[in-house]
């Protein structure tokens, strides 16, 4: 009895030894890893369903039948806008979304004059001309019967957001997301989609799910010079879905999107936390 | 007499005892001292972080307060409510950016209903002249910086932007937080937000007049510039490093390696900091494996009204270097402790076990009858003198063991002669020399005749085990041949045998070696073995004698079919006077010194003698002799 109660002592004091041991190094050496979450791929603007974690955006220089290019440093021009955005995106996103860019290595010739495309009016950024440039430009360049077609040119990731940029010869600032709808007009999408149906229009474009359009003016003009890629990147935000932060036809803030004539320089400008919410970047 | 194993068991005592004594001690000691010097050193990394957190925590607001101080706290020289002219706000932006390089972006908002400027409106052919009204919350006149000069620019200016029939408005931010605060009489500082040259925050207050009244808004974008210095090449100890971050767990400064860009606001640290509980002491410090990659201790002070949160991680390797330089020898000294213990308490064991194994070696010898082979211990103390004790009472048992020997010697010596006489007048008077003996008393005198002969028997085995003992046994061996004595016993014994049933085989190879031996003494070990093997074999059986060459030996094989002899049995067999006490055996008659006589003799002619045996099956005796 004596030495069972013996047995049962020594095993017990030796037990507390190594729990309290363990308890020690718990305490003093043991250390739990911080587990950050993983980044979360950013998504267009209040649609969780589509992500733009990594975006493919395509950049084109446009010139219309009747006019010349204003410079021989176009593709200089667009690789310059691009950097910027990608650096100014990059940051912006915190690594839950980067743009990979890859400029069109010919200008693009379009095959009508200026006024096709820009109908005489250029209301709200001449969305027409972007519409009728980039159907131009989806069926000659990645259709493989285009005139343009380049086998390796455009090769994106399947799960990349593809995004197509056109610095125009010619007016208009504007840009917007490619949406695939069954419905047959204009109204009818509008209705759907909540907005007024001014700002709707229909394409077929199969090649991208964004777009825009900027005069190449707001690149090259010195009066641009701090703010131009401020434009840049204003309409590329279009693109993946951003909106306008106007009240009525006034810009409220001071970020990108709320640009309208009195830009900041990018250096000094930011996306409004409310649209990093909308995108999923912070919570 | 039997004998007890108890294992080490006194080695392990010794060990344990020295374990209890000498280490545990040692150990509690050297934990307690380690305890308090972690404890000790966790308080003292806690308040160098304390300090330094506190230190930049202030240098940080400071930062703050110093711009706020000389720009948003402004009052204007005017007694009246109206707005300051568009001229003055000029003026005043201008010479904020001038002096505050902190200040990227500055402008005025207005509170709405001012008169601030006139423009010209062509009116039916002619030119006239229209005052300027704001709308609430409409940004009158902006400021930036040139990119070139960083001179100061006038990004927007209310006067100056007419187009046509309306003017442009400026933005309206009547719904936004800064002007609602700051219209509200409130200093309002923004999140903090990143741009392409550095981080940052949007501040905004009231402009008031002389009365105290709110007559405009002042907001202005406030690089970090001040606030990254203070940051920034802060060093704990020689790794450790400090770092701030916004509202979102973002950035804003580390002091060194490497920055991430993505949000750190999962450190549970950092996410209690940003909001606004600081983590500062030895109870509030963290230990973690930083996203850095480093295994830190880390504490953090808020900055509730920037909504940052300012952390230092120090890596342990690093913080915790004093205190492993003291542990690691303490540790590496407990451990020696514990292996010269063990390898000391061995040491120890054996002085004290070593003479204890001598007294028991001793014993045993004792027990076995040999008392010509005293102990030697030479430890000097107690155990030294026990060992002398111990060999003086050999001495005295080896001599009473003499005297016990001559006593038998003689006993037996002395009751050889009349026995023998009984046994001859017995057998006188069977024969008849008395006359005819009627049947019953025949019966009598052949039994007294057995009886006598029994004592006989005794009377000669003792008197063999005294020679034996006293050195006086007479063996002269020479080359003999083995099978003669074996047939005379067989001969012998035949009657024996055939009275029991018994078959008695020898066959014998032809030839066989002859052997070293005294033919007398190989007789009288047959007889015992063979007469053995009759005696405890019950019933009907065969008992067989063989040989078998070994290498210089000749074996003799003595098998029985008989009742065998039982295991605990088998240890003690040639010991002297020993019986097999068993319900088979309690009828056969014996001195229990057959054996015992058996073994002296094959050992005194050079042999050896062993059996195998299986109770209820049967026993094998062999002995070996030498070849001559």
């Amino acid at each position: 009895m004596f030495s069972l109660l013996r047995y049962f002592l020594t095993s017990a004091l030796c037990v507390l030894l190594v729990i309290g041991g363990a308890l020690f190094y718990q305490r003093f050496f043991s250390f739990p890893a911080v587990r950050l979450q993983s980044v979360r791929p950013a998504h267009v603007y209040n649609d969780s369903a589509v992500s733009v974690g990594e975006i493919a955006l395509r950049l084109f220089y446009a010139v219309p039948a009747d006019k010349a290019m204003s410079s021989s440093s176009w593709s200089a021009t667009l690789e310059r806008a691009a950097r910027a955005a990608t650096a100014f995106h990059a940051l912006q996103f915190h690594g839950s979304s980067n743009i990979q860019y890859e400029i069109f290595p010919e200008p693009i010739l379009l095959e009508h004059d200026a006024a096709f495309y820009e109908g005489g009016t250029s209301n709200r950024g001449n969305p027409r001309a972007l519409v009728g440039i980039a159907s131009e430009i989806d069926r000659r360049v990645f259709q493989k019967n285009g005139d343009l077609f380049r086998d390796s040119f455009g090769i994106r990731r399947e799960s990349a957001y593809p995004v197509m940029g056109i610095v125009y010869e010619g007016v208009g600032a504007s840009g917007g997301r490619i949406y695939e709808s069954d419905l047959n007009t204009e109204e009818e999408i509008a209705k759907k989609l909540g907005v007024s149906p001014e700002i709707v229009y229909k394409v077929a474009i199969d090649s991208s799910d964004g777009f825009f359009l900027l005069n190449q003016a707001y690149l090259t003009r010195s009066d641009y010079e701090e703010t131009g890629l401020s434009f840049f990147y204003h309409e590329f935000a279009h693109a993946i879905g951003l909106p306008d932060q106007y009240e009525g036809p006034v810009p409220q803030r001071d970020d990108v999107m709320s640009g309208e004539g009195n830009f900041r320089p990018l250096r000094m400008t930011y996306i409004d936390r409310s649209l990093l919410k909308g995108m999923g970047v912070i919570d | 007499m039997g004998t007890m194993h108890f294992g080490r068991r006194l080695q392990t005592k010794i060990f344990s005892m020295m374990l209890v004594v000498g280490v545990f001690p040692l150990f509690a000691a050297g934990g307690l001292v380690s305890y308090s010097l972690l404890h000790s050193h966790r308080a003292n990394v806690a308040s160098i972080e304390e300090s330094i957190l506190r230190q930049k925590q202030k240098e940080i607001v400071q930062a703050m307060e110093d711009i706020v101080e000389n720009v948003f706290n402004l009052v204007v020289e005017q007694e009246n409510k109206s707005d300051i002219s568009i001229g003055s706000q000029h003026f005043l932006l201008r010479s904020f950016l001038a002096d505050q390089p902190a200040l990227e972006e500055v402008s005025f908002i207005s509170l709405g209903g001012q008169t601030v400027a006139t423009r010209t409106v062509a009116f039916e052919g002619r030119n006239t002249l229209e005052d300027i009204v704001t709308l609430e919350g409409e940004e009158t006149v902006r400021y930036g910086r040139s990119r070139a000069t960083h001179q100061p620019v006038v990004a927007w200016n209310i006067g100056e932007q007419v187009t046509g029939e309306n003017r442009v408005q400026g933005r309206i931010q009547r719904k936004l937080q800064k002007f609602l605060v700051a219209s509200n009489g409130e200093i309002y500082f923004g999140p903090t937000y990143h741009t392409l040259e550095g981080p940052v925050i949007t501040v905004a207050s009231p402009v008031k007049n002389r009365s105290g009244d709110i007559i405009s808004v002042l907001s202005g974008e406030l690089n970090l510039l001040r606030v990254q210095q203070a940051v920034a090449n802060v060093t704990l100890g020689n790794t450790g490093y400090l770092y701030l971050v916004d509202q979102d767990g973002f950035l804003i400064e580390k002091s060194n390696g490497r920055p991430t860009e993505q949000s750190l606001k999962s450190i549970l640290l950092v996410s209690d900091v940003l909001h606004g509980n600081d983590a500062l002491g030895a109870e509030a410090q963290a230990r973690y494996v930083s996203f850095f990659g480093d295994s830190v201790v880390a504490a953090g002070a808020a900055l509730p009204e920037f909504g940052w949160a300012l952390i230092a991680e120090w890596p342990v390797d690093d913080a915790d270097r004093p205190v492993r330089d003291i542990l690691a020898p303490i540790i590496t000294f407990l451990f020696f402790a514990l292996f010269a213990v063990a390898v000391l308490s061995v040491f120890f064991a054996r002085r004290i076990l070593d003479p204890i194994h001598a007294l028991e070696a001793g014993t045993k010898r004792i027990a076995e009858g040999k008392f010509t082979e005293p102990i030697f211990l030479t430890t000097g103390d107690e155990i030294e003198e026990l060992g002398f004790a111990f060999n003086d009472m050999m001495k005295g048992l080896k001599r009473l063991q003499e005297l016990k020997d001559e006593f038998v010697f003689v006993a037996a010596h002395e009751l050889r002669t009349p026995v023998a006489a009984i046994k001859g007048y017995l057998s006188l008077l069977l024969e008849g020399i008395s006359g005819p003996l009627s049947d019953p008393a025949k019966s009598v005198v052949v039994k007294v005749l057995n009886a006598n002969t029994r004592l006989i028997r005794l009377v000669d085995d003792l008197l063999q085990v005294a020679r034996s003992e006293a050195g006086r046994l007479t063996i002269t061996v020479k080359p003999t041949e083995i099978t003669a004595p074996i047939r005379e016993t067989l001969v012998e014994l035949k009657p024996l045998a055939d009275q029991k049933g018994i078959v008695l085989a020898y066959n014998p190879a032809p030839v066989l070696p002859q052997v070293r031996a005294d033919t007398d003494r190989v007789r009288e070990i047959m007889v015992n073995l063979v007469g053995n093997a009759i005696k405890y074999t019950l019933g009907n059986g065969t008992v067989t004698i063989t040989h078998e060459l070994q290498e210089g030996t000749l074996v003799t094989h003595i098998t029985d079919i008989g009742i065998g002899i039982a295991k605990e049995a088998q240890q003690k067999i040639f010991e002297k006077f020993y019986r097999v006490q068993t319900e088979k055996t309690k009828s056969i008659t014996g001195t229990g010194l057959g054996l015992f006589i058996v073994k002296q003799l094959v050992e005194k002619m050079g042999g050896t003698i062993w059996f195998t045996s299986e109770e209820g099956k049967g026993s094998v005796f062999s002995f070996s002799l030498p070849r001559a």
